[in-house]
């Protein structure tokens, strides 16, 4: 399964196959143009202008209401209540976490891929946990184990700690405060910075830790002398994507935001939107630029650690040896295993509680279960059975034509040795940090007035979804492509064929099922989205992140965690099915992936 | 005979124009690459070469030297900068015409290093696949495939994956694709770089046979020097994009042109001196450390009084612990070590001008080290090469 991330972007010169003489940029550029060229860069300018307009309408609008030079945004966001406490808020927890985040995603990466602590099958499910159960399912699960009255955890530990004759009433945790948004966020980012890390772990020559234990080092003292230096990049790249993350994180901090009184950028750049009337577009434009000004230095630091750490990357020869841990080998296991219990497994217990019993409480009458939640959800409640119709209809859509766009343009990049391949690879990867909150703030303002009037319809959704994940799609898309040795294709053109028969012969068979990985992580990313939605959506296509969103805050517990245990059911067949089909491709032939 | 109307292959008009025309024809070619640090490497600097209707045709040079790239410029898959390409007679590259003809379209097959065998299909639909490319008739088809796959010799392997087979038969399958079209221009990549030895010298025996048989021309690229030899009638070394000299094998081994040609394609004993005076008839006497040595052949060109290196075979070489009676050049020298390799016997000699000297003798006689002895060459195996 491939899980890439925005940085991940591949280095179209570290072509596998290509000779030392060749992995040189061909200085002629040239590139005969035909059809299939000529599609495939047609179908790259119109999404690099779809997600430029948006947000060149959002800088513009800075400056020019209906159309008159008018500044007077800058005045207005400045004079909104409360603007610098939240600015503070926001930095301070998404800077915490992410120093939180690095450590345990360390520890993880650095058990689950140096050690014999690993849990093979789960080393590649942990970073899809937060896709399966998606951040805003997993934060109201986490309320209902948190919250300081009725959270289950904390009846349980008032039950522990009363029996002392303490008599608490409540507490005594609280998700509704700093520390609770800090584990919210520290969840959420721990499979970014363990993904970074074992990746930088994995091209690391093991080699060098090897060296260090004949000469004598400990296992701690390899770690610190020699492991933890030679991928220093690494922990830097993961620091910097935390904040990214952050930045933009919207689920998490949307349902503890009001009732914990923690404003915070994202969440009140789509409440001024889509839950204040009349809707306050300057507020929001300008809010936006604040998320855009963070999103630019973290992206000019990153460019910086990125390009900084070539030397590190010295590639690994063969399997690195496991460290034993001996006895402390459970405990490593115990640390894993308690990782996706916070993030997965208590949170989804405590919503399937909830959706059987009905309503949120934890009296353990088991009596009182039933599925009447899930009939309610699925065929009962208008909005809720039309919000799943709808978010299925859109992810599947959307993932489709997102899948087979980003293999169209990511074959193209690959075969184009030219600066035209090189432009349409940074510009279609350039909307990848723009929040997806600014990015529906932009979309509303872009597409949803005169002429194109698409606020709150299908299409304006779909829009946003393709534009959104399209840099990831193309990012996963140059994975696969990159699977396959340009010789193969070069083999094709020689038999007689053409470019249009080279890529649905060879190239799209050989990428399909990496492209059906792929396909799945964007389906499961559609179908959970919640940041454009919220701006997006309106009450004729609901859609599911909205629309539990909306359950919780009406207090509808039951109908919300049976909708949450849906979708995290549908998520986890779709995953299961693509793993299914890919597999079933690949068949008994295996791909001669680098061939030398 | 739908068989040969499937590309521009004319076997009637080919022969008649065989004299004439050439199956490849590369004037001045230039392809430059721009390296990661921006400085420009010319990969093919101003080449021009031409390869003849059945002819087998070997690039020889170091990794580096622009061999693919050229291989690449003819293919298609490169798109050099400068020059021209003919292929049977029809430009398919033309810089200053702006002439580019793309790969599919030139009418040629392709070994490639790797094989570059499709992992998706099988071995049959591997090899059909030319031939639906190139719209042969659909019914035609199997029985070609079948045909193509005795060719090789795997008759049996049809309907396997090519990952199910060994690197000898994946070989083989390359071939067979290659081969299916009866396309008179093959190809070839390196494409004995990636099987065991053993294996490699019984598909080197076979392709060559192949090739006499099927009197297909071939452009095949390698570093191996002992491979190009077998299996050439034509070898053009490349130095740094330039053809450094083309030739029959044995015109390149015996009469290379530059120290650099001969050391490619074989040991080269050297001595460094100075050409004296050339002989009416053609010996050359150049002046080194251990005294006059006489070669019966000089690379033209070189002047009298030019520094110049004197160079041998190392299995043109006598040695024996008593003077040489013959009139042959001879010297003193000291051995450094003798070691008997199984085929023959190497001695290492070292004399004041050379510490390195090598000969090869075929009888299995060893001197100790330190041993004085005496090194004979004789004029016609001494060749003048410029410094």
């Amino acid at each position: 399964m491939t899980t890439t991330l925005l940085e991940k972007s591949v280095d179209p010169m570290s072509d596998p196959g290509t000779k030392a003489v060749r992995s040189v940029k061909d200085a002629s550029g040239g590139k005969r143009f035909t059809l299939f060229s000529g599609v495939s860069l047609a179908l790259a300018i119109i999404f690099v202008l779809l997600a430029m307009y948006p947000i060149i309408t959002v800088l513009l609008r800075l400056f020019f209401t209906d159309g008159k030079f008018d500044p007077t945004v800058f005045g207005h966001v400045l004079s909104l209540p409360g603007l610098w406490q939240m600015l503070l808020n926001t930095v301070v927890i998404v800077i915490v976490s992410g120093m939180i985040a690095v450590v345990c995603g360390s520890v993880l990466a650095w058990l689950v891929v140096r050690t014999n602590a690993r849990i093979k099958w789960l080393g590649s499910v942990l970073p899809l946990l937060p896709f399966v159960l998606p951040a805003l399912v997993g934060t109201m699960g986490w309320t209902m184990l948190l919250s300081p009255k009725t959270g289950l955890i904390n009846i349980l530990l008032r039950g522990a700690v009363n029996w002392t004759g303490a008599g608490l009433t409540e507490g005594p945790l609280d998700i509704y405060s700093y520390g609770g948004m800090i584990f919210i966020y520290t969840i959420y980012m721990i499979p970014f910075t363990f993904l970074l890390v074992s990746a930088g772990l994995e091209n690391a020559d093991s080699q060098l830790e090897e060296q260090s234990r004949v000469s004598g080092a400990g296992v701690v003292r390899t770690l610190f002398k020699v492991t933890i230096p030679s991928i220093r990049p690494s922990l830097g790249a993961a620091m910097l994507l935390t904040v990214f993350f952050g930045f933009a994180f919207f689920a998490g901090p949307a349902v503890l935001s009001s009732t914990s009184g923690i404003d915070i950028l994202s969440v009140r750049i789509a409440n001024i939107l889509s839950f204040s009337y009349p809707a306050d577009t300057g507020g929001a434009v300008g809010l936006s630029t604040f998320m855009l000004i963070a999103v630019a230095i973290v992206w000019w630091f990153q460019t910086r650690v990125l390009r900084s750490s070539n030397y590190s990357t010295i590639s690994g020869r063969g399997k690195a040896t496991e460290i034993e841990l001996g006895r402390w080998r459970w405990l490593g296991r115990l640390v894993i295993v308690l990782y996706v219990v916070i993030s997965a497994v208590l949170p989804a217990l405590a919503l399937i509680w909830v959706s059987l019993r009905g309503y949120w409480s934890f009296d353990w009458n088991f009596s009182g279960l039933s599925l009447t939640q899930y009939t309610t959800v699925l065929f009962g409640d208008a909005f809720s059975s039309k919000a799943l119709g709808t978010s299925l209809l859109l992810a599947v859509i959307g993932a489709t034509i997102g899948m087979i766009v980003a293999a169209v343009i990511a074959r193209f990049v690959r075969s184009s040795p030219g600066r035209s391949g090189r432009v349409v690879d940074v510009l279609i990867k350039i909307g990848a940090p723009i929040p997806a909150v600014v990015l529906g703030v932009g979309v509303l303002l872009a597409f949803g007035g005169a002429p194109w009037r698409l606020a709150g319809t299908f299409g304006i959704l779909l829009l946003a979804y393709l534009v959104h994940f399209m840099p990831q799609a193309t990012v996963n898309a140059d994975a696969a492509a990159a699977q396959i040795s340009p010789q193969l294709m070069e083999a094709s053109h020689i038999s007689g064929a053409g470019d249009g028969r080279t890529f649905l012969r060879i190239s799209l068979p050989l990428m399909l099922p990496d492209l059906i990985a792929g396909w799945s992580l964007l389906f499961l990313w559609m179908l959970g989205e919640i940041n454009a939605s919220i701006i997006l959506a309106g009450t004729s296509n609901p859609v599911l992140g909205e629309q539990m969103y909306l359950l919780y805050f009406q207090g509808y517990f039951g109908k919300l965690a049976a909708l949450a245990i849906v979708v995290t059911i549908i998520n986890i067949l779709v995953i299961w099915a693509a793993n299914f089909v890919a597999r079933l491709l690949r068949g008994g032939r295996r791909v001669r992936a680098r061939t030398a | 005979m739908s068989d040969q109307t499937l590309i521009e292959r004319k076997p009637m008009a080919t022969e008649t124009t065989a004299a004439e025309t050439p199956m490849v024809k590369v004037t001045n070619l230039v392809k430059h690459f721009r390296r990661a640090d921006g400085a420009t490497v010319n990969a093919v600097d101003d080449v021009s070469l031409e390869v003849k209707p059945g002819q087998f045709t070997v690039l020889l040079g170091p990794s580096g030297c622009g061999k693919t790239t050229l291989l690449r410029c003819v293919a298609g898959l490169e798109h050099p900068v400068g020059g021209s390409i003919e292929i049977r007679g029809r430009t398919v590259f033309d810089a200053s015409r702006k002439i580019n003809i793309s790969p599919e379209k030139r009418g040629l097959n392709m070994i490639f290093q790797s094989y570059a065998l499709w992992p998706h299909m099988t071995v049959a639909a591997n090899i059909a696949y030319p031939l639906v490319c190139r719209k042969v008739n659909k019914k035609e088809i199997p029985e070609r495939v079948a045909n193509a796959l005795r060719m090789v010799g795997i008759p049996e392997l049809g309907k396997q994956y090519p990952s199910q087979m060994s690197g000898g038969q994946q070989q083989r399958v390359a071939l067979a694709r290659a081969l299916v079209s009866n396309s008179d221009l093959v190809l070839f990549d390196e494409p004995l770089s990636n099987v065991d030895a053993k294996v490699r010298e019984q598909l080197r025996f076979e392709l060559l046979s192949m090739q006499r048989e099927l009197g297909f021309a071939a452009l095949y690229v390698t570093h191996d020097q002992s491979e190009a030899m077998e299996l050439a009638h034509l070898v053009a070394v490349l130095e740094r994009g330039k053809v450094a000299q083309a030739g029959t094998p044995q015109q390149i081994y015996r009469t290379p042109r530059s120290r650099y040609v001969g050391g490619f394609v074989g040991t080269l004993n050297e001595i460094e001196g100075t050409l004296r005076r050339i002989e009416p008839d053609g010996t050359a006497v150049v002046e080194t450390k251990v005294g006059l040595l006489a070669a019966g052949s000089m690379v033209e060109g070189v002047q009298e009084g030019d520094r110049v290196v004197i160079a041998c075979r190392p299995e043109r070489v006598e040695l024996s612990t008593t003077r040489p009676s013959s009139s042959a050049n001879h010297w003193e020298a000291t051995v450094k070590a003798s070691v008997f390799t199984g085929s023959r016997t190497e001695h290492v000699v070292t004399f004041d001008g050379n510490d390195d000297f090598r000969l090869w003798r075929s009888d299995a006689a060893l001197f100790e080290s330190g041993t004085p002895a005496w090194v004979a060459v004789a004029r016609e195996d001494f060749r003048v090469l410029p410094f």
